[in-house]
């Protein structure tokens, strides 16, 4: 255990069909932004009467139903999550030339962990290289059938060091402590339907905030093959009624917003039983995923089985997946042996779960999309780990993706040198924001526009504050 | 004195209520109590009620750890609470609720700057009065009662709520905090995962989560062990990342001083091992101070983030009064010999909240530092509204929430005093219904079954609803408005299958009769206790219970009357426990 501490630094989780809740439990409503707690839920409220407003309990056609308005197979996102802030210079190593001096003075220790003679260098940029652990990724990489976008420097300006901050932010695609919805979130208020929880679904027992919706609901399952009812001693056409009564509680408000949530849960809950029950009899990945025990391993099994399900030839109207990736990544102290290993178990089961879309034939649909709330701080600390940093390490990668970089790898060189790479607290720039890349997969992948779901996006082409790389 | 009808005002009633309650503990007090050791009296009640500035010369009177009364017959007395303070560890602060002395202990060095004033006047609060502080006056019924029960416990135990209901909301908010002996009552764990009879909490996973959870469904102070859920949740201090035997002893720490001064508990807090590891305190330099507990302490702890209290400056500063921490480990002793190392110890003068009314100069240690949080005009305002959030969903009206922090404040920071006030606010019985968190759904359902601790698959069972107790998701502990799921939805209904397969009915207890829908609901209920349930959900179980076996086809596969009705039966006691409405409460 090399977690200083816990594994989760969720700022807030979501709501199925309400958004996030308050920052925190009891948390006073954050600076100017004028949102009291009270009227947080009061706004929950009004969300989900307007979920029953749109004449929700939905009978058991409701699969078909969406699929019809479909149209054909959705496009999906999948978001990974990579928790307590990744070490980017590990994952993509600065071992160039043109930043050994300040590698080795910053980073004398950590350095030595890396195993040189494992690395791979990175052909876009020669001056970083694969971590060996990272191998899983850079096979990806030169894998001609996907592509792979790398921003080795990516976050956003005035830089927040809280976990629970800054990952609120990657979640709700904005720098504002008090949104209350996710950027995939907003994106499935957009596109999505009141009846069809299964278009954003969380591998996990708690909703990504990522996918907190306004409006619309959302699902969360840990295991796709048993998300099932019983009945204690009981069958037939009974329980059946008792699911449709389960499934009608949830078009009756009572005004009370937790106890409606629970209600629009339950529904939620009859309506995925359906859904899984197709997934159930999906077959198991024919590929080979790492043998570790690991939830994000069998997650991303389970999100293949969920993209490659057909019910009368159409698949699920999945838009949207979250997981989150192997590990903790909160390397205060003691960075090795955990980061290696996470690392390794996150990146094979990355590259094992392309290899399974493809074998299914649905790579074509997905995108993928890898996040860290932040990276950490080049100076190590005197515990063989190092500290909450600036700018890190996303990729995106998908089978039409563009290979190559999305902003560069700014260097190591000190504040107030020629070509600083490091801002003044000595913590990485940024060369890419973001909300940019969140605005690209909508704009070219997704086919909507960013602005209304991004904050401060503007409108397509080129009017926006951020700039959009070229990911397809 | 401002409410509506014919609401009691806190000033008045409540006030004289409590000062009877006072009194009588004073006098009790008094004969218990060594002299002070200075020569002054002891503050009489109108002493106390004297602004501070214009009162005799006199010694605050000790207020003291809730005492452990023998057992009633019958009743199996609780396992003794673990010492607070680990025997190798020095004990910096007093481990005793409010310290009769307010001025702060010893530091290496006297702290400059201006000196805080405070009161540490633990029983003064019941003459205090507190225009604002509204007292529930509507029926106390059954319903009322059991919302009690599960607010500041985990639910009734069968036929609890109905003797709860004819005490009236007062004496019940009075039964609560003052449970007297404190017993588990109810069926002791069974099961072979239990090692040699008991859990085995420092050496089994998840044995933390059981024995917690055992102590929830059968401690006869469920206060207490609601109060100690707060906490756990307040601090969020974890196994994963804290080796057991702290966990234990910090949640111990927090069960054996909930009632006191949450300064106190504060102090308590910062040096116990359990957190000086959780955020890194231990190691902390004056050479490389960490920042991890002073931005904890202040962001979630007791002053809240984004609302402008604190700034990064305030937080570096600040982790150079943390310095100085250490521990050392072995292989056998793992953990041992907590102390302050002089030498590791950042001596400088510190300056936080520079600027500010809140600002305090000079040689800020661990103590003096925790008090200048505390003293924080902001500090208030948090700890009512997290406070509150545990007990009420929505947020108090502005005058509630004024007249709470000033009781908080007048109380010497007294954590049971506000609860007290929170538990017998209208808004609690008049207001919005809440979600149980997994552990209080699952242990109310136990209560009402009467079913103990008989397996270990309540770990992953809780786990997969959303609460491993010892493991809080993260150091802001679990989120409490996001319990409900499609997730957590499942999970929760595995529990309550498990909780009532036992008591499932079988087709040969239905040859040769009958049953009305009237019998079915009943037999249902009762069950489970017979709890209290909503209209809808009421309306939703009679419309299973009307159900009749004619029209029933061979597909069914019920084959007779008989198993068509312990079907029903038993498809009725699954949703008495896992309808959506027995969620909230």
């Amino acid at each position: 255990m090399n977690q200083r501490h816990c594994t989760d630094y969720a700022r807030s989780h979501a709501k199925a069909g309400v958004g996030l809740p308050a920052i925190e439990p009891g948390m006073p409503a954050p600076a100017g932004t004028g949102l009291s707690r009270r009227s947080m839920m009061l706004r929950s409220l009004g969300l989900g009467m307007a979920v029953y407003g749109a004449g929700a309990a939905k009978s058991v056609d409701h699969v078909e139903a969406a699929i019809n308005d479909a149209l054909g197979q959705h496009k999906v996102v999948v978001s990974v999550f990579v928790d307590g802030g990744w070490d980017a210079l590990s994952v993509l190593a600065p071992l160039g030339s043109a930043h050994e001096a300040r590698l080795t003075t910053l980073r004398p220790n950590l350095l030595g962990t890396i195993n040189r003679a494992q690395t791979s260098v990175f052909a876009a940029d020669p001056s970083l290289s694969w971590h060996p652990a990272a191998a899983g990724l850079r096979d990806l990489w030169n894998d001609p059938s996907v592509g792979v976008a790398v921003a080795p420097a990516v976050g956003y300006a005035s830089p927040n060091y809280s976990h629970f901050t800054s990952r609120h932010f990657w979640e709700v695609g904005s720098l504002d402590v008090g949104a209350s919805t996710g950027w995939m979130g907003r994106y499935l208020d957009r596109v999505g339907r009141s009846d069809v929880p299964i278009q954003g679904v969380t591998i996990g027992g708690t909703l990504s905030p990522t996918m907190a919706t306004g409006s619309v609901p959302v699902a969360a399952v840990s295991d796709v093959d048993n998300y099932k009812y019983w009945y204690p001693n009981a069958w037939g056409s009974l329980t059946t009624e008792a699911m449709a009564e389960l499934r009608a509680v949830g078009s009756r408000a009572s005004g009370d917003a937790e106890r409606d949530v629970a209600r629009m849960v339950s529904q939620a809950s009859m309506t995925l039983v359906d859904d899984l029950g197709a997934t159930a009899a999906v077959p198991q990945p024919t590929v080979a995923y790492p043998a570790d025990k690991s939830a994000f391993v069998d997650g991303l099994k389970d999100a293949a089985r969920l993209l490659g399900t057909r019910v009368g030839g159409n698949a699920l109207p999945v838009r949207c997946l979250a997981l989150r990736a192997h590990g903790g990544y909160d390397t205060h102290s003691g960075q090795e042996p955990s980061f290696s290993t996470n690392l390794r178990i996150t990146a094979e089961g990355i590259k094992a779960f392309w290899a399974d879309l493809q074998a299914r034939g649905e790579d074509d649909r997905v995108v993928m999309l890898v996040w860290s709330e932040f990276g950490r701080r080049p100076q190590e600390n005197g515990s063989a780990g190092c500290d909450h940093g600036a700018a890190g390490t996303a990729m995106v990668i998908g089978k039409t993706v563009k290979q190559g970089m999305i902003g560069e790898f700014p260097g190591l060189k000190a504040y107030g040198t020629v070509g600083a790479g490091l801002m003044q607290d000595g913590n990485v720039r940024a060369t890419s924001d973001f909300r940019g890349i969140y605005s690209a997969l909508l704009e070219q992948w997704l086919g909507t526009e960013a602005d209304g779901i991004i904050p401060g996006a503007g409108a397509r082409p080129g009017a926006g504050a951020f700039a959009r790389p070229a990911l397809l | 004195m401002h409410q509506r009808g014919k609401a009691p005002s806190f000033a008045a009633d409540v006030v004289e209520e409590m000062s009877t309650e006072t009194a009588a503990r004073m006098a009790k007090k008094k004969r218990t109590q060594r002299k002070p050791s200075k020569k002054l009296p002891v503050c009489t009640k109108r002493d106390l009620r004297t602004p501070k500035r214009k009162r005799r010369k006199c010694t605050p009177p000790k207020s003291k750890a809730v005492p452990q009364r023998p057992s009633p017959a019958g009743a199996v007395a609780a396992p003794p609470v673990a010492a607070p303070t680990p025997s190798a560890f020095p004990t910096p602060f007093p481990t005793a609720a409010p310290a009769p002395n307010p001025s702060p202990a010893p530091s290496p060095s006297p702290v400059a700057g201006p000196t805080p004033v405070r009161s540490v006047e633990p029983d003064a609060v019941a003459t205090a009065p507190h225009v604002g502080l509204a007292v529930y006056s509507g029926p106390f019924q059954e319903a009322q009662a059991q919302r009690l029960l599960f607010r500041a416990g985990f639910g009734p135990r069968p036929g609890q709520a109905a003797a709860l209901a004819g005490l009236g909301v007062r004496e019940a908010v009075s039964r609560l905090l003052n449970p007297g002996a404190t017993a588990l009552e109810g069926p002791a764990p069974t099961g072979g995962y239990l090692v040699g009879g008991q859990f085995a909490p420092y050496d089994k996973w998840g044995h933390i989560h059981l024995e917690m959870l055992d102590r929830m469904v059968r401690s006869t102070d469920s206060l207490t062990e609601r109060m100690t859920l707060v906490l756990h949740d307040w601090f969020g201090v974890s196994r994963a990342a804290v080796e057991a035997k702290l966990t234990i002893e910090h949640i111990a720490l927090l069960r054996a001083n909930w009632r006191g001064s949450f300064r106190t508990l504060l102090k308590q807090v910062t040096v116990d091992p359990g957190m000086l590891v959780f955020l890194g305190g231990s190691g902390s330099s004056k050479w490389a101070p960490n920042e991890n507990y002073a931005r904890e302490l202040m962001e979630l702890y007791a002053l809240g983030a984004d609302r402008g209290a604190y700034s990064e400056t305030d937080v570096r500063q600040l982790a150079r009064a943390f310095t100085g921490w250490r521990h050392d480990w072995s292989e056998a002793l793992r953990y041992y010999n907590f102390r302050l190392d002089p030498n590791r110890f950042d001596t400088g003068t510190k300056t936080v909240f520079a600027g500010t009314a809140a600002e305090r100069r000079g040689n800020l240690n661990a103590e003096s530092a925790v008090d200048a949080v505390v003293d924080h005009p902001m500090h208030p305002s948090f700890v009512v509204r997290k406070m509150w959030s545990y007990f009420i969903p929505t947020e108090p009206a502005a005058e509630t929430q004024q007249a709470l922090e000033a009781l908080y404040r007048a109380s010497g920071e007294r954590l049971d005093r506000l609860v007290e006030a929170i538990l017998l606010h209208p808004d609690l019985y008049q207001g919005a219904a809440m979600t149980k968190p997994p552990v209080v759904y699952v242990a109310g359902l136990m209560r009402g079954v009467g079913a103990g601790i008989t397996t270990d698959a309540w770990i992953w069972r809780c786990e997969l609803a959303g609460q491993h107790l010892g493991m809080p998701p993260s150091v802001a502990g679990w989120n409490d408005r996001a319990w409900m799921n499609t997730s957590s939805f499942s999970a929760r209904w595995g529990m309550a299958h498990e909780l009532i397969k036992p008591k499932t009915a079988a087709a040969a207890a239905y040859t040769g009769k009958t049953e009305t829908a009237d019998q079915a609901l009943t037999a249902a209920l009762s069950a489970w206790g017979n709890p209290v349930v909503s209209a809808d959900h009421l309306a939703m179980l009679t419309r299973i219970a009307s159900r009749t076996w004619i029209g029933r086809t061979a597909g069914d596969n019920y084959g007779s009357q008989a198993s068509f009705l312990a079907n029903r039966q038993n498809v009725l006691l699954q949703l008495v426990g896992s309808a959506p409405d027995a969620h909230v409460c």
